[in-house]
């Protein structure tokens, strides 16, 4: 059965596919020769430029010292590896890593997403084009400027707490940026109104390419705005989502820490220190290269591990795996 | 491997590029042949420093000596420094501040030993005796920089104290502050009796202690009160010269007991560990801020703010109060020269001796004079003797902000050799223009107002004369830099990072729990090996006045 | 969806919906502007919303008149970024097609190869040291090879050109056309809308980049950028604890600029960027893609 429709619906693809199992590498190669010539430099240009300086994590086996050369390096093993994992605040930093890392993810997507959904259903085409346009904007506005934004805004006079006030949620003002626990809650939700409209652009850019035939195909069967939205717009953008998630998963421990920083005080210090802080305030910043890269090399095991549990994941779903 | 010798080949190549590079005649004027270009690292430049001013012209014609200068971003010379000694390329000069150390372990300094003797007449007469305090270490005395920071200095000006606004002292007629207590109670009573100021609520004392600040106005102040030196994080026994990280101290546990009981009775504001910097500024600029503990460089923008608004007498003024009476505050202690770093010279230099001469220079009087106060007839005269700014230039110096850029007068001091603000030339005038007279031609219509009030020229005389103490036998412990990658640098990060945040929850925790949040403070920093830290500290302080008693 | 149809109750939502949004998004960036434009000595005492308080140029004044490398810098940052996003889309384009025919034998090999780039470096030591090894210090050239490949724009194009049919393909090779020739004729013209996404994406990390100059043209001013002139005025946001002390605070407080200032920057280094999406939204259309593809 299988193979009567397969015969059936060959497509050039699938007679390579058939025939290659009996040819050799060789004759292969000669018929994707262009294919491997388009790759070909790029190839180079990736173990020149990214894998060549990997050459580097040697430092973390090492007691590097930069003036010595490398075979006038001591050895140590994983001496740095161990202290590391012994370490409370390294501890700390992961659990805030991931934490805020996962909280991002979430809400930014579910934020980027449906932000995307909502202005492709717009109608009219000159504000959309200016909410497009004035949605990003928080995308390039840094984070000194946005931190100090959000810490006026929920100061115990600020604008938040009036407005509960008032409206009688509250009876006193929340000293909201003292709260340990709301720390996650708070950088967030300052990362989602950063990142919402420039997230939104790659999904109205996949949502471009959805073939108009498809809506009004469903129109004429009935189906209303949402569920237009449902069954037409999401499932053409799917793979992108899915990719994009991938992708995402695996930086979840890559969170830069200027954001936590310029939000953080002495006060939620535990909850705001992440890993990229840590390996600077601990690795470079005292001069400690090998336990730097001993940390950074943490971190990309970690997100090698995350990507590869993403893929399989959405190779089990059927579709957009990127590996 | 081929790709090994492909790179082996690619580095000397491109070794030998830089050097080619590194050593190129840049000619400024275009017309001197004899110019030589030194590069020069300093760890506390900005990205704008461009040798490119009336000053650098008359160095360079002085010297046949162009500057060209880099410096790290945002002062973080780690990563410069050791980019430099992986690449093993490096500046003729290098101001290397606390990463001094990398480079004398990676044999890059040259030694100056010999330089000073056969050439370093300058600098040989600027230090004097306190010549050794150049040294590197017992274990190594050579000497490997040309110091900074000055060597004759008087103390004409507070900061880092306890300060108030001067409307507070004059509505309670100007009283007295000796003790906190003293402080508090002031404050308390003006809080009260205007519980607004310009229609905002009145804030009693309010500290900067959401970012790197918090030492600033919540860390040094304890010791200061206390009656101790600044000395960073420790406390250094000055006879023997035992190191002990400052807040296991019983004396700092009743200073922060102060601070929490000014917390608990709503004198200190609730923001101070939250609000961002500019917050902190825009509430003093706006004058309901009863009092502070900063440095005056900190709060200069908002002094300025108020004065403009014609709000003199909410500007600040400094008190040299203590936690118990009878004890001095320790600002105005000099301590002289402090000899940790300075300006070395790479040992691969190619102009090891132009450099040094270059140095040497920059020590003599007439170089001090021509950084400090510009070209003669051009920015200066003499009237009866005495140096004198010209009127625009005096003015041009006042108001704007980009005046030592712009013209390079006062751009070129640190860190080369300074004479200090003491010193005072073969004509009789000080070395530097900020003379008295100045200070006091600056000061607003409050201040002098108030320093009639209390029978004084400066406020400086409201404290404990500079002439009453010694200066100690180390200098100040937080110019002794700790060696990098050290067990030791390692523990005071730790103990830095747990110390802001312990020390703060004890502040704003309920008074009846004060005791036992501090006693968790305590017990924090014993579990991250403080007592090894002492030790350690207290090995290379009594090695600094061992190097220093040569 | 054409032609005149009766507004809904959701058309009025979503109108109020996205004012807000505009309000919302717009209000820090008008901020950042009236505070840039406002006398700096008044900024500090905080309180301006969107309108300045006392209007000045002086800000502005102040930052071109200290740097006379700016337009310079202007220059090569327009170039570094026209130049950088015209090689870059093609790189990325060229090596998306590639993995995206699902019979190259190496696609598999490469992909990986390709995502886990995202993941791993090697750090600012050994990345240096290639960079110079290379040749490629105070070269203009550093602005543009090693940043040509950027493993999540290839995905991102990648995932597109694998939801176009096969029948493309297949019916240019039964016309004798070899891969080049299809990548660019046939598929690249079909990618607009991701194309103009990555040119986008890669020409705001072009413009915004510093750091690059920074290690490897630091006191270079014929290669200096925009974005780097400005950080140097900028300087004051990483100051970690380990670096302060009595005496370096007070001299890194008088590098810090004043708000106002920094104001300024925040808009010099913005404004040119911003005017670049509007020019690419064309390519947002729907039915680009699909119609093409038809006929």
């Amino acid at each position: 059965m299988e193979e009567v429709s397969q015969l059936k619906n060959m497509s050039l693809n699938e007679e390579f596919r058939a025939l290659k199992k009996g040819k050799s590498k060789w004759k292969q190669i000669k018929e994707q020769k262009v294919l491997i010539m388009m790759a070909f430099p790029f190839v180079i240009w990736l173990i020149i430029f990214r894998y060549l300086p990997i050459l580097g994590w040697t430092m973390a086996f090492q007691d590097y010292k930069p003036q010595n050369g490398f075979f006038e390096q001591e050895w140590v093993g994983f001496d740095h590896f161990i202290e590391l994992f012994q370490d409370q605040m390294f501890h700390q930093a992961l659990r805030n890593t991931l934490g805020m890392g996962f909280l991002g993810l979430i809400f930014g997507f579910l934020a980027s997403i449906t932000f995307a959904l909502l202005i492709n259903e717009l109608r009219f085409k000159k504000f959309k084009r200016f909410t497009q346009t004035v949605s990003y904007l928080p995308h390039f506005v840094s984070w000194v400027i946005v931190a100090n934004l959000v810490t006026t805004m929920l100061a115990t006079d600020g604008a938040v707490n009036q407005l509960l006030v008032f409206l009688g949620i509250l009876d006193d003002p929340v000293h909201f940026m003292a709260q340990p626990r709301m720390f996650w809650g708070i950088v967030t939700a300052a990362e989602v109104w950063k990142s919402t409209g420039w997230g939104a652009i790659i999904y109205l850019a996949a949502m471009a390419g959805i073939d108009p035939g498809l809506y009004e195909a469903a129109q004429v069967d009935g189906a209303n705005r949402l569920q237009r939205i449902i069954h037409v717009t999401l499932p053409g953008i799917r793979p992108t989502i899915i990719v994009l998630l991938i992708m995402s998963i695996g930086n979840v421990i890559n969170i830069g820490f200027e954001r936590q920083m310029l939000l953080g005080n002495n006060i939620v210090a535990n909850q705001a220190l992440v890993i990229e802080r840590y390996a600077l305030d601990y690795g470079i910043g005292l001069f400690r290269f090998s336990y730097g890269t001993a940390v950074g090399i943490f971190r990309s095991m970690i997100s090698i591990i995350l990507i590869f549990i993403a893929n399989g994941f959405a190779k089990k779903i059927g579709e957009g795996r990127i590996m | 491997m081929k790709k090994k010798r492909l790179l082996t080949g690619l580095l000397s190549l491109g070794l030998a590029a830089g050097v080619l590079v590194g050593c190129s005649n840049d000619s400024q004027g275009g017309d001197d042949e004899e110019v030589i270009t030194l590069k020069f690292f300093s760890a506390d430049g900005n990205q704008n420093m461009y040798f490119d001013d009336v000053i650098a012209e008359e160095i360079t014609r002085l010297t046949g000596v162009n500057l060209e200068i880099t410096a790290p971003m945002a002062g973080d010379e780690a990563q410069d420094v050791a980019l430099m000694i992986a690449n093993n390329e490096f500046p003729d000069l290098i101001y290397a501040k606390g990463s001094i150390d990398l480079l004398v372990n990676a044999g890059a300094l040259l030694p100056l030993d010999d330089l000073i003797e056969e050439k370093g007449d300058n600098i040989r007469n600027l230090y004097g005796d306190k010549l050794g305090r150049l040294r590197y270490t017992s274990d190594d005395p050579a000497i490997y920089h040309v110091g900074t920071g000055a060597v004759q200095e008087r103390i004409l000006e507070t900061s880092g104290t306890a300060q108030i606004q001067m409307e507070v002292m004059r509505e309670l007629g100007y009283p007295q502050l000796e003790t906190l207590e003293d402080f508090e109670n002031a404050i308390r009573t003006y809080k009260e009796a205007n519980p607004t100021i310009n229609g905002q609520e009145t804030i009693g004392l309010s500290l900067l202690g959401s970012d790197w600040r918090w030492l600033i106005t919540v860390g040094n102040p304890a010791g200061m009160t206390l009656g101790f030196q600044d000395d960073g994080e420790w406390y250094i026994d000055p006879d023997t010269g035992e190191a002990t990280i400052k807040y296991l101290l019983p004396e700092f546990r009743e200073y922060f007991r102060w601070l929490n009981k000014m917390n608990a009775e709503g004198l200190l504001d609730p923001e101070s560990f939250t609000h961002t910097p500019d917050t902190y500024f825009s509430k003093l600029s706006s004058g309901r801020v009863l009092a502070v503990m900063d440095q005056d460089w900190n709060i200069s923008q908002t002094q300025a703010a108020l004065v403009a608004d014609g709000e003199d007498w909410r500007t600040f003024m400094p008190l040299p109060v203590t936690l118990e009476a009878g004890v001095d505050p320790v600002i105005t202690r000099p301590n002289g020269f402090f000899g940790v770093t300075g300006v070395s010279i790479a040992a691969d230099s190619q102009y090891q001796e132009e450099a040094f001469e270059f140095l040497n220079w920059m020590a003599s009087e007439e170089a001090q004079i021509l950084i400090n106060w510009g070209i003669e007839g051009v920015h200066y005269e003499y009237v009866d003797g005495v140096r004198t700014f010209f009127p625009e230039v005096a003015e041009e110096r006042n108001l704007n902000p980009d005046f030592t850029e712009e013209t390079g007068i006062g751009h070129y001091i640190h860190p080369f050799p300074v004479w200090g603000n003491a010193a005072i030339d073969s004509s009789g005038n000080f070395i530097v223009p900020d003379s008295p007279e100045q200070i006091i031609a600056d000061y607003n219509e409050a201040q002098r107002e108030t320093l009639a009030a209390y029978g004084v020229d400066f406020f400086i005389d409201l404290f404990p004369t500079f002439e009453d103490f010694e200066g100690t036998s180390y200098g100040q412990a937080w110019t002794i830099p700790i060696p990098a990658d050290t067990d030791l640098s390692l523990t005071m990060q730790r103990v830095g990072d747990f110390v802001q945040q312990g020390v703060t929850q004890a502040i704003l925790a309920a008074p009846e729990d004060f005791d036992q949040a501090w006693d968790e403070v305590i017990e924090g920093l014993e579990s991250l090996k403080a007592l090894e830290a002492n030790q350690e500290m207290t090995e290379i302080v009594q090695d600094r006045i061992r190097l220093w008693e040569q | 969806m054409k032609g005149l149809k009766r507004i809904t109750a959701f058309d009025i939502f979503l109108v109020i919906f996205f004012i807000l949004v505009c309000i919302v998004t717009l209000y820090p960036f008008l901020h950042v502007l009236a505070l840039s434009l406002n006398d700096a000595t008044d900024a500090v005492k905080g309180g301006i919303h969107i309108i300045p308080r006392e209007f000045t140029l002086d800000n502005y004044r102040h930052i071109f008149s200290t740097n006379t490398a700016l337009p310079r810098a202007f220059l090569n940052s327009v170039l570094r970024t026209v130049i950088g996003t015209a090689t870059g889309v093609m790189s990325c384009a060229i090596l998306a097609y590639t993995l995206s025919r699902k019979h190259f034998m190496f696609r598999k090999s490469i992909s990986m190869l390709l995502v886990f780039t995202m993941y791993i470096s090697g750090g600012l030591i050994p990345e240096f040291l290639l960079i110079r090894n290379l040749g490629l210090v105070n070269r203009f050239a550093v602005y543009i090879i090693p940043g040509l490949i950027s493993a999540f724009n290839v995905i991102v194009i990648r995932s597109f050109m694998d939801g176009l049919p096969d029948a493309l393909e297949e019916s240019a090779k039964m016309d004798g056309a070899n891969d080049f020739t299809i990548f660019l004729k046939i598929i690249l013209p079909l990618c607009l809308p991701v194309i103009a996404t990555v040119a986008l994406f890669i020409a705001v990390g072009q413009w915004n980049s510093w750091f690059d100059t920074y290690l490897y043209a630091r006191n270079n001013e014929s290669l200096t950028t925009l974005q780097f002139e400005l950080m140097k005025i900028l300087e004051d946001a990483n100051i970690t604890v380990s670096q302060v002390n009595s005496q370096n605070a007070q001299q890194l407080m008088n590098r810090v600029s004043p708000t106002s200032v920094r104001m300024a920057i925040t808009i010099i280094a913005t404004v040119p960027i911003l005017l670049v999406y509007p020019f690419l939204q064309k390519y947002f259309v729907t039915g680009l893609t699909i119609g093409a593809v038809k006929s």
